[in-house]
């Protein structure tokens, strides 16, 4: 494929509430996770925005002030700058939004349920299943806080997955000539239904997560958003060079034992750029921090590797916890930062490592540049995908 | 911008009553009186799944998976080969909302089956273990332009040279309290396509275009609890398709200006 410039970038999740905050901690090793807070009624290590999120400007209506549109709101507002540009230089109609999200506004409506159990069926005043619950309510607020984007606008939803997807279907839209540039990205909220829900498959730990380490106890839910510029032509941190999608077609909710699905999805994005295991520095794992994906992930990295130098391993969710729909663009994102900073994060929790794993996992913050990286995405359903990340041109 | 063309190579059809596009087809446009439109079959049989899978499923799964195996038995394509694009406004919307009352219940696990039912993406999982398909796939959602967003995003695959893809939309109801009385009938519909060759039948040849609404012709008039459905745009495009005539088909015809589909159009 042409590569294509990544122009811009906003990010917020558990580490801080602004690009800055995020970065200072990812370069400085510090985690974000923390106990889960009290309005949610769980008892967990969650991966939660410090600070108290604004409302939405009033125009945009009660009905679509959710904790995810709060949370897409502080992104785009961070991008203001960068969209203005895109839209002068391309027209509105030429500026696509392909957005990735696991719940939409699930947290809305456990609200708007419990509310109707107590008031015999009667929702919420500021609850519409259409502007509050649905997937897509998301791109409305992406469209008119963005400035008026008139392009193609689609989420795309395959849990946690969805937004390295992402990447996947901008790239095929400047391709095709759909649009000149493309607002990509993920943004998930927490809500008591993840928690619980992967409570239930007796994956979610008591602690902060320990991606690759041998002391992991399984995972933590995060929240945030990661949105990112992706142009025909500009001047940026990085350019994205390859995507690759795969299936396991094995399982619902476990990954295939030997990680085929993972090392497809990997070939698949090299391949699509034209280059070989060799060109590539490092990996942003998946890392959730259950036994099963390091394992398989681990297997997959040495497959594709295997007869090239072994690439440093990174696992950024030990930061984070894992940000379901949002984490695979805020890992692009973590990527992109680690090519422009030349540096290669720690990935906290992972000391001391698995060594059953044999594969170099970065325990410490190591300064080195990275020429390309490859960052991994494997969600519920055996959808997997990998977005392959180099720096400009 | 010829990179927009793509051409249709099967179809697949199913809502309550009529359980594929030949019985649709086949139906009048007004019941004499005393006779009402059938109701039966009520559910997909959705062969695809094997029987253990299926038992733990959704109408939205069983309507996408039915839809899914029509398109690629009419349009002779692989299934294990094919990428599938799976458009839904609310998605696993029954599923979810069992979930919302059982964390109403102070300490019951949920069901990890139900949780892992509930995302977006449950029936392009379950189809692409079901005929061992390793391709990548993809679930959306653009509301009322889920139609138009997913055809999109179909011409773009076809444009990259990703071979056979299938779009397969599907709708369950909503239900109560979320619906706060909205009411459709369930709809499930699937289009093969792949890039257009010499040769092809022109009236199965597309091209996406953008432009004004105003000026197309109505539709054949469909139950009002089915045009209610917010992929309901899709039964136009069926019934054009099926039809093999030049059309020009609104994609999104809630706006005045949106996506169309040009029909018979070439290559």
């Amino acid at each position: 494929m042409q590569p294509y410039p990544i122009t811009a970038m906003a990010l917020c999740n558990g580490m801080g509430d602004s690009t800055a905050a995020v970065l200072a901690a990812l370069r400085a090793g510090r985690s974000g996770l923390g106990p889960c807070p009290a309005e949610f009624e769980l008892d967990a290590v969650v991966g939660a925005i410090p600070t108290p999120l604004p409302s939405l400007p009033g125009f945009l209506g009660p009905v679509r002030d959710t904790r995810q549109a709060r949370i897409a709101a502080v992104a785009l507002a961070e991008l203001q700058a960068p969209l203005d540009r895109a839209r002068a230089r391309w027209g509105s109609d030429r500026v696509a939004i392909v957005l990735g999200t696991s719940t939409g506004g699930i947290e809305a409506s456990e609200t708007a349920y419990a509310h109707a159990q107590a008031h015999g069926g009667a929702l919420p005043a500021a609850y519409d299943v259409e502007t509050s619950h649905a997937l897509d309510a998301v791109l409305h607020v992406a469209r008119v806080l963005g400035g008026g984007l008139g392009g193609p606008a689609y989420v795309v939803s395959t849990a946690c997955s969805s937004s390295a997807k992402v990447f996947a279907s901008a790239q095929r839209l400047l391709a095709a000539g759909l649009c000149d540039a493309v607002l990509v990205g993920g943004v998930d909220s927490l809500c008591r239904l993840t928690v619980r829900g992967f409570a239930g498959l007796e994956v979610l730990s008591s602690r902060p997560c320990r991606p690759f380490s041998r002391e992991r106890a399984g995972i933590n839910i995060g929240e945030g958003a990661a949105l990112l510029l992706v142009e025909r032509t500009g001047d940026g941190p990085a350019r994205l060079l390859g995507v690759g999608e795969s299936s396991d077609a094995y399982h619902m909710t476990s990954p295939h034992p030997e990680g085929l699905g993972a090392r497809m999805a990997m070939e698949r994005a090299l391949q699509h750029a034209g280059l070989s295991a060799a060109d590539v520095d490092h990996v942003n794992a998946h890392g959730t921090g259950t036994k099963q994906n390091d394992s398989m992930e681990s297997a997959a990295i040495r497959a594709v590797f295997a007869g090239a130098p072994a690439p440093a391993v990174v696992a950024t969710k030990g930061y984070t916890g894992h940000m379901l729909g949002a984490a695979g663009a805020t890992e692009v994102a973590f990527v992109i930062d680690a090519i422009a900073g030349g540096y290669l994060p720690a990935s906290v929790g992972a000391d001391p490592l698995d060594d059953t794993l044999a594969v170099d996992v970065v325990t410490a913050r190591r300064d080195v540049p990275t020429r390309a990286a490859l960052s991994n995405s494997f969600a519920f359903g055996g959808s997997n995908c990998s977005v392959l990340v180099g720096g400009p041109a | 911008m010829s990179a927009l063309a793509f051409a249709v190579r099967g179809l697949g059809f199913w809502t309550p009553g009529y359980p594929d596009l030949a019985a649709w087809r086949a139906r009048p446009d007004t019941w004499p009186e005393g006779q009402a439109p059938p109701t039966e079959p009520a559910a997909p049989k959705a062969e695809l799944l094997p029987p253990m899978m299926r038992r733990r499923t959704s109408l939205l799964t069983r309507m996408a998976a039915e839809v899914a195996a029509q398109a690629l038995q009419d349009g002779g394509v692989d299934r294990a080969a094919a990428t599938l694009v799976y458009g839904s406004v609310y998605g696993e919307i029954r599923t979810t909302l069992d979930l919302l009352a059982a964390l109403l219940v102070p300490g019951e696990p949920l069901s990890p089956t139900k949780f892992h039912n509930s995302v977006h993406n449950t029936a392009a999982g379950y189809v692409s273990i079901a005929t061992g398909n390793r391709a990548g796939n993809a679930a959306l959602s653009a509301g009322l332009s889920t139609l138009a967003m997913g055809l999109v995003e179909c011409a773009a695959l076809v444009a990259a040279g990703e071979g056979d893809v299938v779009l397969v939309l599907a709708e369950e109801p909503l239900p109560e309290p979320l619906a706060a009385g909205r009411r459709w009938d369930p709809f499930a519909a699937a289009f093969a396509l792949s890039a257009p060759v010499p040769g092809d039948m022109p009236m199965r040849t597309c091209r996406l275009e953008h432009g004004a609404n105003d000026m197309l012709p109505a539709p054949r008039p469909v139950p009002a609890a089915l045009a209610a459905n917010p992929c309901a745009a899709a039964l136009a495009l069926v019934e054009a398709l099926a039809a093999g005539a030049p059309a020009r088909i609104a994609l999104e015809p809630h706006l005045a200006v949106g996506w169309q589909c040009a029909l018979g159009a070439g290559a």
